[in-house]
């Protein structure tokens, strides 16, 4: 391994650690000062997780062994993805394609949905058959976008995101419009507006939300620490590509490139949440179709180069 | 050496045969179960043999058809085949004694074991057979051992209709089949698998015959009426041989057919390939989602699983044609590896499926409920299959779906036509839509019937199986987990046997330091988990039951996860939501609600009974010229009379 | 007898219906268009007697009738399939009184819960906890079974995941479609009715501003009608100003507080944020005026406890006016929000028929088109210094509900401001009796924020307090709900619900 991705491993490794809990601090807390709220602290998110794993589990007697440990697998499967995925501008430690991505994210999604189903409540259940929903039009959307960023830049590894400068002479509209789609995919994967609303406490109105309901103590930190990390994967994903058109020398401006632009978009999703209203559950496939749309069309454009 | 194991492997299928016919009703289940088990060995032994080393072995017999004594070929393809077969053989076989037993007063068990010994054999016939008369003949006992073991259950009416429609499929299946062969047969004057090499124009009406024939068989769109009408009604040993195996050799057929062999080049096969396969997944994965019958909901999945394989070879053909070896070869394997997925997950869904089915005594899943907590093993294996189903890293069926998709993104980077690019990403795109579709599925189906609360007095009462039948559910689950982890080496070792001039590497993902990192983080997690437990306790306190009594009604059904998807492909099923409101003032006070949904299979009611209808109607017709009356029999004869006479004048 | 608890005119007298007539009687009343005020039981001379309370619309009086039950009766015939309005009032009386509405479509206990003996009917005679233990187990309550495969049901409640009061919602659904709702209250039911028949009356208006606290000032001022026009004593002009500048001010705050609850539930949090804050302005003019945000304490019987002096009343004025043109300048931030109306047009609509057959009141009967307002009906000297009127839509869905609401937050600021600036005297003398009338009744009718709220106070033959019934407007409008999400989406429900916003302590007496 060169000094490069040993240093890329590292940083990769602590960046998963701590952006989650900033990223999730910096949203909420924008979040209340767009609606006049003096709100948490930054660092809340991390005094949360820590409150949390100090805390006993109670569990409901109906639960079973997959709802006890379905929260080390799925983010077991974050973790993976965090480690083949570039988002921290610097190469993933492991190099992997579109397609892994894609299934570790459809593991977890398993694993969560079986253990909100694993709850016996009528709560998790819905859930789960709500995020399944979803997923229908997010999977391909995501494998569709990734796939037209991958024509564009000539090669199915994640990696080649940060690696090679574009040269292949594609249309510039396909990683606006790839962003355009995974945005969308971002916003229902990590529970946004107007897809869900992140901070309210009706069960009736959840997505995925509604298959946590049943976890507490260390497992609902992992939970929660997952989600913040989904964030940050999916923002550090987005981030590559909009950078990938400016041509950054060295690694450390890449980076801090990415951590701006990240902070950046951490703001944009408060400022949604904050000023749009969330869409009625039946407009939603309209407005993931429009992600499928984007992601069609960018793969039609990535088709047409050369 | 060949011959000799040959030669036990038939003298185990005769013994196991004559056991159950000789000896008292249903006394011979377990010697049978142990000869065919022993046989398998030998067909494992035989396969790798032939992996090894390709061998033609030619029977020298009297009885020849069309001047073509029966011969068997043994390479690589046909080893990994026959792997499959003993595989899957031996799960059943170590399941199905216990099985029949719980059938014992509704089953002839001597015919179940009888057919069964048969159908091994004959799909090994299918799979060895060198030239088209054996494999027409193996093809022909195939199909009549497996109806006999769909009658299995035939005191049931229902069964014997389900029996019918299947054997109707088979006819159709060996009618295009034996026709496609004849043309062949009529090109190149041979009836020898190698000596056919057919291309250009010539080709395409025979690898259309072909390429029907066997879709039947496989079970796609539009002709897999037959795989979720004949696997409810067929004991689970059987479902499980026939989805996991039997469907295959028609796969087997097209991949030695169109791939290996080269017989037939014709592109628009390849594309029909794609096109069938595309609509099959998804066709499939939708009914696959609404089916409240256990089993026909996985023969429904198995539907989806034969269009992805056939989409592979369709790809895998294009891939080929355009000169892209590397990539055909990547995706031949991934058809390859997901017949070996497929079969093994499939394996232990339907045998797991029919120990729910007798232990609860009840296949509907809205009737189920909570067998987890009675049925751990069988979960467990449950959840590795579906795992395996959904395509979730590490396990085989994920190997599949990331050889095939892949694949299609190295097609797409590699292609230098925009269309060409564009299909490829277009394929992509739907395959992720049925992965989505069917990991929706694998949730509702294992969330309703193992999770949750019992929702019926029966599911309460349900107990894990006997230790054979877990140890059959078992192995092929545990399988599809080591095949996973194994898949760079299986894949090198396929790309190997497909192409020994220039084995490439095709797995290229890093599975070894993902699944170190996964057992390592996942590992870390669970002991920290563990810690804390210890630490503190976990405290079980009883569900919320927000002030009342809690009740299996509240928590999520089949038909409800269901709904919203059904909604949203709503067209196809023609799915509806009909609301009843009675009582003496329905409008402000009913007394009685009752929701019924609606949802069609589009296919059958559509296109199916009303061809059946015409069919009837034309048969009614005919009828009535044989209605007995000497009037219209003399009519006829003399209305035929005049008509030959005026064309013998008009030719004359 | 006709009479204007309004604006007083004299004692109210009981016009008695034999209880075979009532049925009659009462079909052809609310056939001629006027309302069902209330229904329920009482002592009578000689066993129970039902009391029904109505209003008449087009003169604007109301009529009291008593119809005595035989006795030892303990069933009479249902006026519900007549009348279904009537179904939660006999539902109340059958719990409270023992006595059986027979052919009622829906008879199950309403307020008593299992943990009640069967027997146990605490309003018709006097309970201990000793004679209560002795008693029978009452069978569970069962909840309507929706038939049909794969329905399940999503019980929420009466915990709740907010800072709400308790009821319990039994969704019957099919995937994500309610095919059925059904609504269990009476979690916390006090048994205040019986316990201000115990107290001092001069302390009642504690009680019954706790009878549904965030109607504190509605229910102090019907009670004070109420009780005044039990002694025919007449309340001071400004004090009947003041009454009404309280409630509406507690209407805009109530209003404005749902439209936050309605921006919440739409997850439009910049929505929420600006009329929140526009809340807490609004309640500022409230504790100017009476020294407490939810105007607890002051509006009493007889007098009102504290008169601002004249700058007080200047700025109050001054106040409630810009709060009424911020209201004005923000709501377009939900009412004119294409993705808000999106939400909400269409969705959990009440058709005119059925809210005229459950006899809805407030913002929810106008709007579905049912016009109905205390204050332009029964005539209010105050109310018609101004010209105003008040909003009525026909869709009956959230939309016309949260636009009837934020409109007349607009109207009752500036009726407020209006009266505020007219009050003249900073001091009305306390003309409280010293004892009550005997066998008296008065009756006090405002509208509250909800809609129409009834007190009825009855004396014993001693001049004691022997029967208090209020009649909270959500009482009325419950069953709406329900049928309102019927054929809806789950996650439909909370944003339904809140378009009504009902009172779940104001069932709960």
């Amino acid at each position: 391994m060169s000094r490069i991705s040993l240093v890329g491993l590292a940083v990769t490794v602590l960046e998963s650690i701590i952006m989650p809990f900033l990223l999730v601090g910096i949203l909420r807390s924008c979040r209340s000062r767009l609606q006049k709220r003096r709100g948490p602290r930054v660092v809340q998110p991390l005094y949360d997780f820590l409150r949390l794993a100090r805390k006993q589990t109670v569990l409901s007697d109906e639960t079973g062994p997959i709802f006890k440990n379905a929260p080390v697998v799925s983010l077991t499967a974050y973790g993976l993805v965090a480690l083949v995925v570039p988002w921290a501008g610097l190469p993933a430690p492991i190099s992997a394609d579109l397609i892994l991505f894609v299934f570790l994210l459809a593991a977890a999604r398993m694993a969560t949905g079986l253990a909100a189903m694993d709850t016996s409540t009528a709560f998790g259940g819905m859930g789960a058959s709500r995020e399944s929903a979803l997923s229908i039009f997010v999977e391909p959307t995501l494998v569709l976008a990734l796939s037209a960023v991958a024509i564009y830049q000539g090669s199915p590894w994640l990696n080649a995101l940060i690696a090679t400068p574009v040269s292949t002479g594609g249309s510039a509209y396909v990683l606006p419009l790839a962003v355009a789609a995974i945005w969308i995919c971002a916003a229902a994967e990590t529970a946004r507006m107007p897809i869900e609303d992140p901070v309210t406490h009706l069960e009736l109105t959840m997505i995925h939300e509604a298959q946590l309901l049943e976890y507490s103590g260390p497992r609902l930190a992992l939970m929660e620490y997952q989600a913040g990390l989904k964030l940050t994967v999916y923002y550090g994903l987005i981030a590559q590509m909009l950078i990938n058109e400016i041509v950054i020398k060295t690694p450390i401006t890449r980076w801090a490139a990415t951590t701006t632009i990240m902070f950046c978009l951490v703001v944009l999703a408060a400022i949604i949440d904050t000023v749009l209203v969330r869409l009625h559950w039946r407009k939603l496939p309209d407005l993931l179709a429009f992600g499928l749309a984007f992601s069609l069309v960018a793969c039609l454009l990535a088709a047409l180069k050369g | 050496m060949h011959l000799e194991i040959l030669i036990f492997i038939i003298c185990t299928w005769v013994l196991a045969g004559l056991v159950p016919i000789l000896a008292p009703q249903n006394k011979g289940d377990s010697t049978s179960a142990a000869l065919l088990i022993t046989s398998s060995i030998g067909i494992m032994l035989v396969a790798g043999a032939a992996i090894n080393r390709s061998f033609l072995v030619t029977v020298h017999t009297q009885f020849c058809l069309a001047g073509i004594g029966p011969a068997f070929r043994f390479d690589w393809l046909c080893g990994w085949f026959l792997g499959v077969v003993a595989i899957c053989t031996i799960a059943v076989a170590l399941y199905a004694p216990s099985y029949m037993r719980h059938l014992r007063h509704e089953a002839n068990a001597r015919i179940f074991w009888v057919s069964l010994v048969i159908l091994v054999a004959a799909m090994c016939g299918v799979i060895t057979a060198a030239n088209a008369i054996t494999f027409v003949v193996c093809w022909e006992a195939m199909a009549v051992s497996s109806a006999m073991l769909v009658f299995t259950n035939h005191k049931e009416r229902t069964t014997r209709t389900t029996g019918l429609i299947y054997l109707a499929a088979t006819r159709i299946s060996t009618l295009f089949v034996a026709g496609s062969f004849f043309w062949l047969h009529a090109i190149t004057h041979s009836w020898d698998f190698t000596a056919w090499h057919v291309t250009g124009s010539l080709a395409m009406w025979p690898a259309i015959l072909l390429v029907i024939g066997l879709v039947v068989k496989a079970g796609c769109w539009p002709f897999h009426l037959w795989l979720p009408a004949a696997h409810p009604a067929a004991p689970a040993p059987v479902s499980a041989l026939m989805s996991g195996v039997m469907v295959k050799t028609a796969i087997y057929t097209l991949i030695r057919i169109f791939l290996v062999d080269h017989a037939i080049q014709s592109p628009v096969a390849s594309y029909v390939l794609v096109i069938f396969g595309l609509i099959t997944a998804f066709w499939g994965v939708i009914f696959t989602f609404l089916q409240r019958d256990l089993k026909r909901l996985l023969a429904y999945s198995t539907v989806e699983n034969v269009g992805v394989i056939t989409c592979a070879i369709g790809v895998s053909l294009i891939a080929t044609q355009m000169g892209l070896a590397q990539i055909g070869m990547s995706l031949e394997i991934a058809a390859l590896f997901g017949v070996l997925s497929h079969a093994l997950f499939k394996s232990t869904l339907f045998l797991a499926a029919g120990a729910v089915d007798i232990t609860a005594d009840c296949h509907d899943i809205d009737k189920l409920g909570g067998l987890g907590r009675r049925m751990p093993h069988t979960m467990l294996c449950t959840l590795t299959a579906g795992a395996s189903f959904c395509a979730l890293p590490p396990l085989a069926g994920f190997a599949t779906e990331w050889l095939l998709l892949h694949g299609c993104l190295q097609l797409a980077l590699a292609s230098h036509q925009p269309s060409l690019r564009m299909g490829a990403l277009l394929l992509l795109g739907w395959l992720a839509l049925v992965g989505a579709l069917s990991m929706a599925t694998c949730i509702r189906f294992i969330g309703v019937v193992f999770l949750g609360r019992a929702r019926s007095l029966k599911a309460e009462r349900a107990r894990e199986c006997g230790p054979t039948m877990r140890v059959g559910i078992a192995i092929p689950a545990v399988l599809s987990v080591a095949a996973g982890l194994l898949a760079p080496v299986i894949t090198r070792f396929l790309a190997g046997l497909i192409c020994p001039a220039h084995p490439t590497l095709f797995w290229t993902l890093p599975t070894g330091q993902l699944v170190i990192l996964m057992f390592a983080g996942g590992g870390i997690m669970a002991m920290w988990l563990a810690y804390r437990d210890k630490g503190m306790p976990l405290l079980s306190v009883p569900a919320w039951a927000c002030g009342g009594g809690i009740s299996a009604r509240m928590q999520t059904t089949g038909e409800s996860f269901a709904q919203p998807l059904a909604r949203l492909f709503g067209a196809i099923y023609r799915y509806d939501i009909e609301v009843r409101f009675d009582g003496s003032n329905a409008r402000l006070f009913p007394d009685h609600i009752e929701v019924e949904t609606h949802a069609d299979a589009t296919m059958e009611s559509r296109v199916y009974i009303p061809l059946l209808r015409v069919i009837q109607r034309i048969g009614d017709l005919i009828a009535q010229l044989q209605a007995g009356s000497i009037h219209a029999y003399l009519v006829t004869m003399f209305a035929t009379l005049l008509l030959l006479l005026a064309a013998a004048g008009y030719y004359r | 007898m006709n009479t204007q608890p309004g604006v007083f005119t004299g004692a109210l007298k009981m016009d008695e219906v034999p209880i075979m007539q009532l049925r009659a009687r009462l079909k052809s009343e609310i056939g001629d268009g006027n309302r069902l005020g209330l229904l329920t039981a009482a002592d009578g001379a000689d066993g129970h007697q039902l009391l029904t309370l109505i209003i008449q619309t087009q003169s604007g009086g109301v009529s009291l009738l008593n119809s005595p039950l035989p006795h030892d009766a303990v069933s009479y015939a249902s006026l519900t399939p007549d009348l279904p309005q009537a179904h939660w009032f006999e539902r109340e009386i059958a719990d409270l009184w023992g006595i059986r509405p027979v052919g009622h479509p829906r008879l199950k206990s309403l307020v008593m819960h299992d943990s009640y003996p069967t027997d146990l009917f605490p309003l018709a005679e006097h309970v201990t906890a000793a004679t209560a233990r002795k008693r029978s187990r009452r069978a569970p309550y069962r909840f309507t079974v929706v038939q049909g495969n794969g329905v399940f049901e999503v019980p929420v409640g009466p915990v709740h995941a907010g800072i709400i009061e308790p009821g319990h919602f039994r969704f019957s659904c099919l995937g994500e479609v309610i095919e059925n709702l059904e609504i269990r209250l009476g979690f916390v039911h006090r048994g205040l009715e019986e316990r201000l028949t115990r107290c001092d009356w001069r302390m009642m208006n504690y009680l019954v501003e706790a009878a549904s606290s965030d109607t504190a000032a509605a229910n102090a001022t019907a009670h004070a009608f109420a009780m005044e026009n039990l002694c025919s004593v007449p309340a001071a002009p400004d004090v009947r100003k003041m009454r009404y500048a309280c409630i509406e001010i507690e209407r805009a705050a109530c209003h404005i507080g749902d439209l936050v609850g309605i921006c919440t539930d739409l997850g439009f949090g910049a929505g929420g944020t600006a009329f929140s804050a526009l809340r807490g302005d609004v309640l500022g003019v409230a504790e100017l005026l009476t020294g407490t945000r939810f105007m607890t304490s002051v509006i009493v019987p007889f007098a009102h406890k504290y008169m601002p002096a004249k700058p007080l009343l200047i700025e109050a004025t001054r106040r409630l006016r810009t709060c009424s043109s911020q209201l004005r300048s923000i709501l377009p931030l939900l009412l004119n929000n294409g993705a808000a109306i999106e939400r909400m047009e269409g969705m959990g609509d009440i058709k005119t028929s059925l809210a005229r057959d459950f006899g809805l009141v407030g913002p929810a009967g106008r709007a579905s088109g049912i016009a109905y307002d205390v204050r332009k009906v029964i005539a209010q000297p105050e109310y018609e210094q101004v010209e105003w009127q008040p909003p009525t839509y026909f869709e009956g869905d959230v939309f016309a509900r949260t636009r009837v609401r934020a409109e007349e937050a607009i109207v009752a600021m500036e009726l407020a401001a209006d009266m505020v600036s007219r009050i003249t005297s900073s001091h009305e003398p306390d003309s409280s009796p010293a004892t009550l009338p005997a066998n008296s009744v008065g009756v006090g009718i405002v509208e509250a924020w909800r809609g129409e709220l009834i007190h009825l106070v009855m004396t014993d033959s001693h001049g004691r307090v022997s029967r208090y019934k209020i009649k909270d407007p959500s009482f009325n409008n419950w069953t709406a709900l329900s049928i309102a999400v019927r054929g809806r989406l789950l996650s439909d429900f909370p944003l339904c619900n809140k378009s009504f916003g009902l009172s779940y302590s104001g069932t709960d007496l």
